[in-house]
Order: structure tokens, then sequence, then C-alpha cells
């Protein structure tokens, strides 16, 4: 099971706040694309991808935040990851791609 | 070598059994004694390879998934009905999928014997 929550509370500035919860695989990616570029938007802010409920990801996911990432920065913003839990940093890792995004740990 | 026990399990070639193999890698790998990170590598692994062939519609029917249970290691094979055999990683993007299961698993190869698309080996690092 995925879901996507838009945080609506982020304070103004700090970015769009995304919610990430479930697992993301081949079955959820198509669900996760379609949400995470509605969400998005026109890409006026930065935007948070809070990953502290997202239990699994795989290659599929990863490329959508690397198509995601792709689409912020044409409009010269980015995207953080926020609180990914062990094994989904892992994934960042093996890949390089802690090295793209802009990993954060907050309390 | 003959493994100690062989669990089978047959999926149809959707996305939607995916998680249900990883569900059952993950008490397979857990009787074996891994620990909650291995176990979480093979669950990648595994999704990742089979992500790859259902995304590649190189299975029209069914994807067999064999579970060879060795005392010291795990060798997982997976084998396709119906279908003549093919590279699985062959584009770019797929590298990202073949770049994550070696990085976890000890052991892969490619087309092995006839019908066997892929193989991995995890090894039981038990403590001392």
């Amino acid at each position: 099971m995925f879901e996507l929550v838009v945080d609506m509370d982020s304070s103004e500035g700090s970015g769009k706040v995304i919610l990430l919860r479930g697992e993301i695989d081949i079955y959820s990616a198509p669900d996760f694309k379609d949400n995470l570029f509605q969400a998005m938007g026109d890409c006026r802010e930065d935007i948070v991808l809070d990953c502290s409920e997202l239990g699994y990801i795989d290659s599929m996911g990863l490329g959508i935040m690397v198509a995601a990432l792709k689409r912020a920065r044409q409009n010269d913003r980015n995207i953080r990851i926020r609180n990914p839990r062990t094994n989904v940093k892992k994934l960042f890792k093996i890949t390089g791609l802690d090295k793209v995004f802009i990993m954060e740990e907050l309390k | 070598m003959k493994p100690l026990d062989t669990v089978s399990v047959l999926i149809p070639s959707k996305a939607e059994y995916v998680s249900i193999v990883r569900l059952t890698a993950s008490g397979i790998a857990n009787r074996m004694g891994f620990d909650i990170d291995e176990i979480e590598d093979i669950k990648v692994s595994i999704s990742e390879a089979i992500s790859r062939m259902i995304d590649k519609g190189i299975s029209s029917d069914s994807i067999r998934i064999d579970f060879h249970l060795y005392g010291d290691f795990i060798r997982i094979d997976f084998r396709l009905s119906g279908s003549s055999t093919r590279d699985i990683f062959e584009s770019e993007e797929d590298g990202f999928a073949f770049e994550i299961i070696r990085a976890l698993m000890d052991e892969v190869n490619l087309d092995t014997d006839d019908h066997v698309l892929l193989s991995m080996t995890k090894k039981l690092e038990r403590a001392v």
C-alpha cells in the first residue's frame, strides 16, 4: 500500500512538504509518479520529500524521484529527502543518489 | 551441491504479485537466520529482478522463483515460462537495478543454464 500526503501546514518559504507513506514498487510507482508531479504543481518552491514513513522503495521509485528533481531544477528549485529510514538511505547510497539529492535529518 | 530444501513460488507476470514474493522471501530468510538488514537486502534484490522481468514483458505467462536453502547460504533462481531468454538489464535505466542487486547480494549470475534467467546468492554470516 502506498499513500502520498501534501502537508498543507508547511510554512511558507521552507518548501512544500510531501509525506510518503508505505511502499513504492513496480505496482505503486505509476500512482506515485502521478501524485508527486501533481503535488509539485508548477514548482514555485522547493520540495521536501518526508520519507520517515516510507518503508520500501525500488529503482523505479528512485527513477521517478530523479525525474522530479530534473523538473524542479528546470525551475531553479530543489528536492530535499527528509528522514529516510536506514534501508531507504542505503539505496540512495548504493546508487549515488545521496550525492545528487539534498539529504536531511530533522528531529 | 544439492540444497537442503527448496521452496518454489509461481506468480503471474503482474506487478501486484511482487510484494507477495517479497513477503515469502522475508519469511524464508528469517527462518534461515539472516538478520534484519540481510533480509532487507534479499527482499530488495528479488523485487528489482522480478520488476525488470515484468516491466519488459518478457514473460507472457508466469515467473517461477526457486529458493534453494543450503546450510550457510541461499540461492534464488528465476525462471520464465513460455519465453526465450533475453537480457533483463539491457537499458541504461535497468543498470540502476543491476547495480543495486550486485551491491546487496554476494553472487549474481545471468543466464546460467536452460531457462534460468538469473541466479543470485546470499551468504549467511553467522555471529561467532
